[in-house]
């Protein structure tokens, strides 16, 4: 109710903002005039603290990437060896497969099970009552509790799905040490993450889902879709910009993905789950590679802001047209 | 709403028309809600009983009689004071954080020149940088300024992590406030701040209710700024805490479980009390927002 209501002002806004600019700018002008430092005086404080905390440190990363490091010496230039060496390094092309695979398994995921329960609660006030509360749980758990949680269930000796398995005679549930097995642990920590993440995700999708014109659904049925055909060429056109900022955040959220990976299970067994923060973590805090550390950062951010430009740009949303494509 | 009405008139048959559909609906939707409730309710259940009869029992079902050893393991373990931590890096770092960001946003959309153009897009910069790759400049930064191991180091750097979400989604929402409304108050004699009190605060409360709850959580439950910018017992936050008894796991999981409980508690009271506006308005904020979110 509230976001319908706060969007169509919104567009309304929106469409008239830019003939308005013409009579606003005397005013503004003016306001200038009058007071030219409160603009910066109530700027400043946001700005300082951002600067100082964020865009600080990641010029100190940046620049560190260049350099070697162990975290007491002065560090030594180096020049692009450590990038020369990135390249090289069988450990980095490790982490960017294990990477790349836990965000495509969690991309999969989190989108289909989402979307799927978001768009068939959207209008069943019966589901929602009984779904809605019940996702909001593992939203509010810290990570660390889903950690804790998960380990809890996962554990191979006591923990409560092989209990489960056991009582239920289902063998792959008993005996699956799901944490220690290199060849399953990084889809198993995607299904935890994806516990923790889908509700977030449904939600969007469900709002997307209700705001969605009901006539189009009309015009649909008269000539004549069935509900996969309703779906296709009604539903998933009309919430295609959920879908891609659903997405976007997945995807970049995934790919710099930390948590959960070094709470469960440190990037092992051996380096089965060492995704690239986990691994630039290591290097950093374990093998005191500062520099190296920074390389693998700058990667990451490089990379993941690729990607969330790319996701942007192939779906036509730009930033500035806060609503384009609809 | 007329037009959902009409729309119930027509549809003779229901959205998923085949009995299949209904069918598959149900198991799906079913299965989502034991998936989802499932962990929570082995939390809570497992929290309740004795580490013996957790060891030896039926993990699903209690077999024995409920205790609260746990929550007094949990609470002799020094919870309160961790509360206590928690509880002030969180408020103060929701409240600077939004207190400059609704100043940063209320100039940026005012001010529609170059410079609140420029600010914005230098803070849509920040969304695409992941906290966890800052870790060891933010430590070094931290510790030249000689606020290492401080709660108040906590509260500024997680502020200033707030701060590009919250005053990208800020703008985003100011931006609809018809400038005719500013304008006519401003022609009344309003200074701007009288404005921003008066008019705008009032105007923005569901995104502000959003902001809160969503700062609030990620602050609530930060482990990595507490891991790397503190070490002694006195500024011990409760996701560190968590992360000790993680760490000893095995030796007490009724007692591990029943700290994670604990420290929900609280966001669960205030999601509750906010429930309605986080709800709304995740299909306003973050919808319209786009790319704003990318931060998570």
């Amino acid at each position: 109710m509230l976001s319908e209501s706060s969007r169509t002002p919104g567009s309304a806004a929106n469409a008239t903002s830019r003939p308005a600019a013409g009579d606003a700018r005397p005013a503004a002008r003016r306001r200038k005039r009058r007071m030219p430092v409160s603009d910066y005086l109530n700027m400043a404080p946001a700005v300082l603290l951002y600067s100082f905390f964020i865009i600080l440190p990641a010029l100190v990363v940046l620049v560190l990437s260049f350099f070697s490091w162990n975290g007491t010496d002065t560090p030594k230039w180096v020049g692009l060896a450590n990038w020369q060496f990135l390249l090289a390094d069988g450990d980095a092309a490790n982490s960017i497969a294990v990477t790349v695979k836990f965000t495509v398994v969690s991309w999969l995921l989190q989108t289909t099970i989402a979307m799927t329960a978001g768009v068939a609660t959207a209008k069943s006030t019966r589901w929602a009552k009984a779904l809605v509360p019940l996702l909001v749980v593992p939203m509010l758990l810290s990570t660390v509790g889903v950690a804790v949680l998960w380990q809890a269930l996962l554990s191979p000796t006591f923990g409560g799905l092989s209990d489960l398995g056991t009582r239920l005679h289902l063998g792959f549930l008993a005996s699956s040490n799901w944490l220690g097995n290199p060849q399953i642990v990084i889809y198993v920590i995607a299904v935890v993450v994806a516990w923790q993440n889908i509700p977030f995700h449904t939600l969007l999708y469900r709002a997307a889902r209700q705001q969605v014109p009901g006539n189009l659904y009309d015009a649909a049925l008269v000539d004549g879709a069935s509900g996969a055909g309703q779906f296709f060429h009604v539903t998933l056109p009309q919430i295609r910009n959920t879908i891609l900022t659903s997405s976007l955040l997945i995807v970049v959220g995934t790919f710099s993905y930390f948590d959960l990976v070094f709470l469960l299970t440190g990037g092992g067994p051996g380096t089965a789950s060492t995704v690239l923060a986990v691994d630039a973590y290591k290097q950093a805090f374990a093998a005191l590679n500062f520099g190296y550390s920074s390389t693998l950062a700058v990667m990451l951010v490089f990379v993941s802001v690729i990607s969330g430009l790319l996701l942007m740009r192939l779906g036509g949303f730009s930033v500035e047209s806060r609503r384009g494509g609809e | 709403m007329a037009a959902s009405t009409t729309a119930s008139v027509l549809h003779a048959r229901p959205q998923w028309p085949t009995l299949i559909g209904k069918i598959s609906r149900f198991v799906f939707l079913g299965l989502c809600c034991i998936v989802t409730f499932a962990p929570v309710y082995y939390m809570v259940m497992i929290s309740f009983r004795t580490q013996g009869d957790y060891l030896v029992g039926n993990k699903w079902v209690p077999t024995g009689p409920l205790s609260v050893d746990g929550y007094r393991t949990v609470i002799g373990a020094g919870f309160w004071k961790y509360f206590i931590n928690s509880t002030v890096v969180t408020a103060g770092t929701v409240v600077l954080g939004i207190v400059v960001s609704v100043l940063c946003a209320y100039r940026i959309v005012l001010n529609r020149g170059r410079l609140g153009r420029a600010v914005f897009r230098y803070f849509l910069l920040g969304l695409a940088i992941p906290i966890q790759t800052l870790m060891v400049p933010v430590f070094i930064v931290v510790d030249r300024i000689n606020l290492y191991d401080t709660l108040l180091a906590l509260v500024l750097v997680g502020a200033a992590f707030a701060i590009p979400i919250s005053s990208v989604l800020l703008v985003n929402f100011l931006r609809d406030v018809p400038h005719e409304l500013i304008e006519a108050m401003r022609a009344d004699g309003a200074s701007d701040m009288k404005i921003l009190w008066y008019l705008i605060l009032p105007l923005s409360r569901p995104v502000l209710l959003m902001l809160v709850i969503y700062d609030g959580l990620q602050s609530w439950n930060n482990l990595l700024l507490p891991l790397v910018l503190t070490t002694s017992n006195g500024v011990k936050t409760l996701p560190l805490e968590l992360f000790s008894f993680m760490q000893s796991f095995g030796v007490n999981v009724p007692a591990a479980l029943a700290a994670v409980s604990l420290a929900t508690l609280p966001t669960m009271v205030i999601f509750i009390l906010g429930y309605r506006y986080v709800i709304a308005s995740l299909g306003a904020g973050f919808s319209s927002g786009g790319a704003a979110s990318i931060l998570r």
